[in-house]
C-alpha cells in the first residue's frame, strides 16, 4: 500500500517517518516534493574498481549547467528516512519533461536510518539546476513480514557519494 | 497491494478507473497497455532551463511514423484519458518498447490519484527509434492506498494531448503549492 498524503503528514508528526526540514506544502496526493541539495559532483570515471577521486562543489546560486553524455551525483536538501516504511524517489514530472533523469534505474531506498540521499542526474538536452529547487518526489510504501535494518556504506553519507563496492 | 487484470476490469466497469477508451484485449495479468496518443511536442531550445517557460513545436506523427533523434526530449500523450479517485496508477514502458531503447517516462512514473487526463509521455530514444501513432507503446498499473484520500488539484489536471514543463511556477513562488 502506497500511503496517502494525510497519512504521510501523520507519520512524520509521529516520527516514523523523518523528513527535515518539512513543510506541508510540498505534500501531494500521494508523495512529497523533495529539493536539490547544495553540492554537486561530475563523475570521473566508471570503473568500479578504481578509487572515487571526484572533486564535491558547491553549485552556484546562479546555477549550474549538465551537460548530455555525463552522470553527476548530488543529494536531496532534506534528511530522510523511514524505519517503518519503504520510500522510492523519483523526479517531479515538471522535471522529467525537461529530460532530467534524477534517478537511473534504481528508484528503491532501504528501510532504516534517515540521511541525504544521493541523486544520480542526467540529461538528455543541456539543462541549467539550481540549489534548494523542487526536483523530485517521494513515496511511501507500507511493508508485510518483520523488519530488518539497512546498516549498509552509504547511510554514513549525507554528501554527493559515489561507489562503495571498495567499502562493501 | 497491486491490482490484478480482472480486477481492473471489475473496478473499470464499477467507475472507479476511468480509461477511455477502454479495451479488454489490452489488459494484462497485472496492468493495462496504454496507445500512443497522435502529437509530440519538442523544445524549441536546445539548451532548457527550468525557471524560464520554454517554447515548443508540436508534430503530428505521419502515417509513416517519427524517428526520434537520441539527442532530444520528446513529449507525446496517451491516446486514452485515465485516472482514478480510489487507486494510484504508475506507469511503465512495455518490455518490447524498452528492448527498442525507448524510455516513455523519464524519471516521473507517479501518477497523482484524481489526476484525469491523457498521460504525457516523456519520449528518450538511446538510439534511433521509429514510433507509430496507437501504437501500444506503455503500461500502467494501479496501487491501494493506506490512509485518508485527498485528491489532485495540481497544473496538469484535465490535460489532452502533451504538456510541456511548467516548473518555472515553482520559482514564481517557491513557498506555494508544490503541485
Amino acid at each position: 500500500m502506497i500511503l496517502s498524503r494525510a497519512e504521510i503528514d501523520r507519520r512524520v508528526a509521529a516520527g516514523s517517518i523523518t523528513i527535515s526540514p518539512y513543510c506541508p506544502a510540498q505534500l501531494n496526493p500521494t508523495s512529497y516534493s523533495y529539493r536539490l541539495g547544495l553540492e554537486i559532483s561530475e563523475l570521473s570515471s566508471s570503473d568500479p574498481a578504481a578509487g572515487r577521486s571526484d572533486a564535491v562543489v558547491e553549485m552556484d546560486e546562479a546555477g549550474m549547467l549538465l551537460q548530455p553524455g555525463r552522470l553527476y551525483l548530488s543529494h536531496t536538501y532534506e534528511v530522510i528516512g523511514s524505519r517503518e516504511c519503504v520510500v522510492t524517489l523519483m523526479g517531479r514530472p515538471s522535471i522529467g519533461r525537461l529530460g532530467l533523469f534524477v534517478q537511473l534505474s534504481a528508484d528503491l531506498g532501504n528501510v532504516g536510518d534517515a540521511h541525504r540521499w544521493t541523486l544520480e542526474l542526467t540529461c538528455v538536452q543541456p539543462i541549467v539546476i539550481y540549489p534548494r529547487m523542487l526536483i523530485g518526489e517521494l513515496t511511501f510504501w507500507e511493508t508485510r513480514g518483520e523488519l530488518a535494518y539497512y546498516s549498509g556504506p552509504y547511510t554514513r553519507f549525507s554528501r554527493p557519494t559515489g561507489n562503495m563496492r571498495e567499502l562493501s | 497491494m497491486i491490482l490484478t487484470g480482472p480486477e481492473i476490469i471489475r473496478q473499470h466497469g464499477l467507475g472507479t478507473i476511468r480509461i477511455d477508451p477502454f479495451n479488454v484485449d489490452q489488459v494484462n495479468p497485472n496492468s493495462y497497455n496504454f496507445r500512443l496518443g497522435r502529437t509530440v511536442k519538442v523544445y524549441k531550445n536546445e539548451l532548457l532551463d527550468p525557471k524560464v517557460k520554454q517554447p515548443t513545436v508540436s508534430i503530428d506523427i505521419p502515417d509513416d511514423g517519427l524517428v526520434l533523434d537520441s539527442a532530444r526530449i520528446y513529449l507525446a500523450h496517451t491516446e486514452e484519458v485515465m485516472g482514478s479517485d480510489r487507486f494510484v496508477p504508475i506507469i511503465h514502458g512495455r518490455s518490447s518498447t524498452a528492448r527498442m531503447g525507448l524510455f516513455v517516462h523519464i524519471t516521473a512514473d507517479l501518477i497523482d490519484i484524481g489526476s484525469y487526463n491523457q498521460w504525457t509521455l516523456q519520449l528518450h530514444a538511446v538510439q534511433p527509434v521509429r514510433i507509430f501513432r496507437g501504437m501500444l507503446i506503455g503500461q500502467v498499473t494501479f496501487w491501494c492506498v493506506e490512509g485518508e484520500i485527498s485528491l489532485y488539484s495540481g497544473r496538469y489536471q484535465g490535460a489532452m494531448g502533451p504538456r510541456e514543463s511548467e516548473s518555472y511556477r515553482d520559482f514564481e513562488n517557491p513557498e506555494a503549492e508544490a503541485m
